[in-house]
């Protein structure tokens, strides 16, 4: 698998950052600004003195003038935490495009967040479970490495994001995307639930092939489903397909985006459905951007 | 047995299971196809599975409501019919009332409204016959059930077509010209061009374009007095005819009555009597009618003198009228029998009387007075009972020895509270000993008869009885019975009727109102009123019973026997008729005679109908040719229970 990132779109990327919320804490030592006040050089607010303050934070100067004492408080800056979840499952990898389509906006991505001296780890989800093939990222030269690996990466199996709580994960320490087409009847709000008892902000990010959002196919078929066991799979079906079968799937897959996004609005949690179509860059600038997940 | 086929080509049904067997074998031949999921899919599916089955499902339920209703309608063996348009030759029907009333004859011409109306329908057919050769003409002769005298004849039977109407005579029942005109009118559904003429007296309203009424009255020389009816009464203790006359037409003048009593009675012995009424009539108006009711009383004089005398009975009283230019004298005579009232005998004999028979027989006399007259003699000591003469003879307790050995044959026998003494009468009945209820201990009533109907067993309580036993041929039947033992039987046959009662009167409160029921079902069971009335209109229908065991009725010599009761008679000729009563015991034979008369309303020179009818000439005459479409419902309902099980294997795949 080839990546579609050259030097030209990184550089676009170059002026783009991940719009993470403030109240996350993270980690020390990175450049996400957040509602408390820290260590930094930049000047923030004043307050009032209280016995137990640091006495070298006063600001003598402002006493001289009002005879009283003021503490001068600074921003703080964190460094957060991006989990990529990428569902690897043989949905996912069966057209080839939206493979590559999903793995090139993990990337996306992952870049975004070792730019701002992010940590970045990825999280593979097939054959019922989840593997980190290249631990915590720090760092342009460690992401640029683990990309490289990512040609490797197959698509096996079925995604259990069931099981993505049953890994420990920090809280409150950065943002979890979730990359998959989620034509699935796993439990993968279950897995939303749990990022957000962990307080971690969510980007939920449903991947669509060309076929899936207009099937090209038609009359009487046996529909096999990819993850099933083959023929006689109860998830396969039966089916005489006409156009106005193609017209109600359509409508069917309106309902049924419809309603992860209904999911992630009563989560208060970013939701972004993209078709393969499109190309990735384009998704980063006007996607995201109009989500303002980028900024 | 031998199996047919009626219809073999219905066998090409059988090419149903071919299109079943093609159905099966042609079954959707579904291609694999791999996609990434199928959760869309399956989410599709399941929505227009929810869709088409509310679909479905009505239309399955149409499909089956027809086919019940395919059923329905073929249980109800429908049938086609076409309408086409009749191009036939006209048809004249002629309508010709023969009721009593048209036998008026006219002063002045000397012939009847029938004979006017027959020329007259003769006049018609000829003329009908001059202008269509092709024609048919029919005859209806409307008496009391219209028949066809003659029907569609043409031009070529015109011998035969006035031979009938020479033949043809007037009848004196009363007409159903309803039925007449409507027989009449249904040539018209057949063919539109039917002309009916109606020849009557009878003033009709409008009968439709195609109904053309001949009046035949003669009204300025017509004029009818006629004795509509007489009934027979008591005024002060004196014999009364009470007249119902009518005059019709122009009478303006004085008419004398005449009534003769035959073996009138008061008893002094019968003698015959002749009254002579004068009665004016004033109607000045034709078509105008008046009745007048008039009392015919036997005076003083009429009687010879003697002031007190008036009849209790008489055999035959014959009213006539004297009226010379009368238009129907078939009413001016009339005869009433009937005064003489049913003799009922009653013997009454006891060892030990009692009061309870003669008042109940005297109350019985006194409620029955006006059809019976009920006799009561009680045999006292020292006097020896008859044992012929009599109805009906009551021993009580004992029978005297006298009579025992040669009990009567001509009466009903009552037995009440017998003793051992009985048992050598050789009735099949023998009585054993008394026994002792201790209280009053009610009846009760296992089989219906009219004996012990109105009767009411629970109410007769009796304190003592007699046990009874029947010899297995005697004939006795049980009708009332205490604790199983029987209190009342019942011995009828047509020589022999007796009536056992193994109880005594005073040991019992059967002595009220229960008592006099049961002789009222005495007397009307075993002796009825053979008719109701004395008189009766022509083609009445009368209800009679019977005394004994068979009646003859006779007229004009001819005889019809009846030996069921209570039967039906209907009057067919105005005269007397004989009713003999003939009797299975050693009785005379009795005799009733009853006068029948014309119906009232044809007395009546101007009748008038209320029948509405309209017979207009109809277009389009519909032909009836059904055509069974059995078949085809068959078919339909077969098509539309496949469609049914289509729709179902459609929905379970």
């Amino acid at each position: 698998m080839k990546s579609r990132f050259d030097d030209a779109f990184f550089d676009k990327l170059e002026r783009l950052a991940l719009n993470f919320s403030t109240t996350l804490t993270g980690y020390f030592g990175g450049k996400h600004r957040i509602d408390k006040y820290g260590q930094t050089v930049e000047f923030a607010d004043f307050r009032q003195y209280q016995p137990g303050d640091d006495i070298r934070r006063i600001d003598w100067n402002l006493f001289a003038r009002l005879g009283k004492h003021f503490l001068k408080l600074y921003t703080d800056e964190r460094q957060m935490h991006v989990r990529i979840y990428i569902d690897c499952s043989n949905s996912m990898g069966f057209y080839p495009d939206k493979a590559e389509f999903a793995i090139n906006l993990a990337v996306a991505f992952g870049y975004l967040a070792v730019r701002n001296n992010d940590k970045v780890s990825f999280h593979l989800l097939k054959n019922g479970v989840e593997i980190d093939p290249f631990g915590l990222i720090v760092g342009k030269n460690s992401f640029f490495g683990a990309v490289a690996k990512m040609e490797d990466v197959t698509f096996e199996g079925e995604a259990n994001f069931a099981g993505i709580p049953n890994v420990q994960i920090g809280v409150n320490d950065g943002l979890a995307v979730v990359i998959s087409d989620f034509l699935t009847e796993n439990n993968w709000q279950k897995a939303v639930d749990y990022f957000l008892f962990q307080k971690q902000q969510v980007l939920i990010c449903q991947v669509l092939g060309r076929e899936e959002v207009s099937p090209t196919y038609s009359g009487k078929l046996d529909l096999v489903d990819c993850e099933g066991t083959g023929k006689g799979d109860e998830r396969n079906v039966q089916i005489s397909i006409t156009r106005s079968m193609i017209d109600a799937y359509k409508k069917e897959l309106g309902r049924f985006v419809a309603q992860i996004r209904k999911f992630c609005v009563s989560r208060d949690t970013a939701f972004l459905s993209v078709g393969t179509t499109v190309p990735v860059d384009k998704i980063i600038y006007r996607e995201l951007a109009r989500y303002d997940i980028v900024r | 047995m031998i199996l047919r086929w009626l219809l073999p080509v219905g066998f090409v049904g059988l090419v149903a299971i071919a299109i079943l067997l093609v159905v099966y074998l042609l079954r959707p031949q579904y291609r694999q196809k791999r996609i990434s999921g199928t959760v869309v899919w399956k989410r599709v599916v399941l929505r227009t599975k929810k869709q088409r089955l509310m679909v479905s499902n009505i239309l399955i339920f149409l499909v089956q409501a027809l086919v019940l209703a395919i059923i329905a309608v073929g249980f109800a063996e429908p049938r086609l019919y076409s309408q086409k348009q009749i191009a036939g030759e006209g048809e004249y029907v002629v309508v010709l009332d023969a009721s009593a009333s048209m036998r008026a004859k006219s002063s002045a011409s000397s012939d009847t409204r029938f004979e006017r109306a027959v020329a007259g329908a003769k006049r018609e057919i000829e003329e009908f016959f001059s202008q269509s050769d092709d024609g048919t003409v029919s005859l209806i002769v409307a008496d009391a059930e219209p028949t066809y005298l003659f029907s569609d004849l043409n031009k070529d039977d015109e011998d035969k077509i006035y031979g009938a109407l020479q033949t043809l005579e007037c009848s004196l029942e009363v007409a159903n010209l309803d039925d007449a005109i409507t027989l009449a009118g249904k040539h018209l559904e057949s063919n539109p061009h039917t002309k009916i003429a109606v020849f009557t007296d009878t003033e009709f309203g409008n009968l439709g374009s195609a109904v053309e009424v001949v009046d035949v009255c003669d009204n300025s020389h017509e004029q009818n007095i006629a004795i509509l009816g007489c009934t027979v009464g008591r005024v002060q203790n004196q014999f009364v005819f009470e007249l119902v006359l009518g005059a019709y037409g122009n009478v303006t003048r004085k008419c004398n009555v005449f009534v003769d009593i035959k073996n009138a009675d008061n008893g002094d012995g019968p003698r015959d009597l002749h009254l002579e009424v004068p009665v004016n009539f004033s109607v000045s108006e034709n078509s105008s009618e008046q009745v007048q009711r008039i009392s015919v009383v036997a005076t003083d004089e009429q009687f010879g003198g003697q002031a007190d005398w008036f009849f209790d009975d008489y055999e035959q009283a014959e009213i006539s009228i004297q009226n010379l230019e009368d238009a129907i004298p078939d009413d001016d005579r009339f005869l009433v029998y009937g005064g003489i009232r049913d003799k009922i005998n009653v013997e009454y004999c006891s060892e030990k009387p009692n009061g309870f028979w003669q008042l109940g027989f005297d109350n019985l006399a006194n409620n029955m007075s006006k059809t019976r007259d009920i006799t009561f003699r009680e045999i006292f000591d020292g006097e020896e009972p008859q044992n012929a003469g009599f109805d009906f003879y009551i021993f009580e307790h004992s029978i005297p020895t006298g009579v025992l050995h040669s009990l009567p044959k001509d009466g009903i026998i009552l037995l009440v509270d017998p003793d051992a003494t009985l048992n050598d009468a050789g009735l099949g009945i023998s009585f054993e000993k008394k026994v002792s209820l201790g209280q009053l201990t009610h009846c009760t009533a296992k089989v219906e008869h009219p004996l012990t109907q109105y009767l009411q067993p629970e109410r007769i309580g009796l304190t003592e009885i007699c046990q009874v036993s029947v010899e297995e041929n005697s004939l006795f039947q049980p009708l009332l019975f205490v604790d199983d033992n029987p209190v009342m039987l019942l011995k009828d046959t047509p020589s022999s009727k007796v009536i056992v009662m193994p109880f005594s009167i005073n040991m019992s409160d059967f002595y009220g109102e229960q008592f006099q029921i049961f002789l009222y079902n005495l007397v009307n069971n075993f002796l009825p009123v053979t008719l109701t009335s004395s008189d009766f209109e022509l083609g009445d229908t009368t209800q009679f019973y019977c005394k004994g065991e068979t009646i003859e009725v006779e007229h004009n010599g001819n005889a019809e026997t009846f030996s069921q009761f209570p039967a039906q008679f209907t009057f067919r000729d105005v005269g007397t008729y004989t009713f003999t009563t003939t009797f299975g015991l050693e009785k005379q034979d009795e005799v009733r005679r009853v006068y029948v008369h014309l119906a009232t309303q044809e007395s009546n020179l101007f009748p008038q109908s209320d029948f509405r009818i309209n017979l207009d000439s109809k277009e389009v005459a519909s032909q009836l040719n059904g055509q069974d479409f059995f078949v085809w419902l068959a078919v339909a309902s077969l098509v539309l229970m496949m469609i049914e099980w289509f729709l179902q294997f459609k929905y379970i795949l």
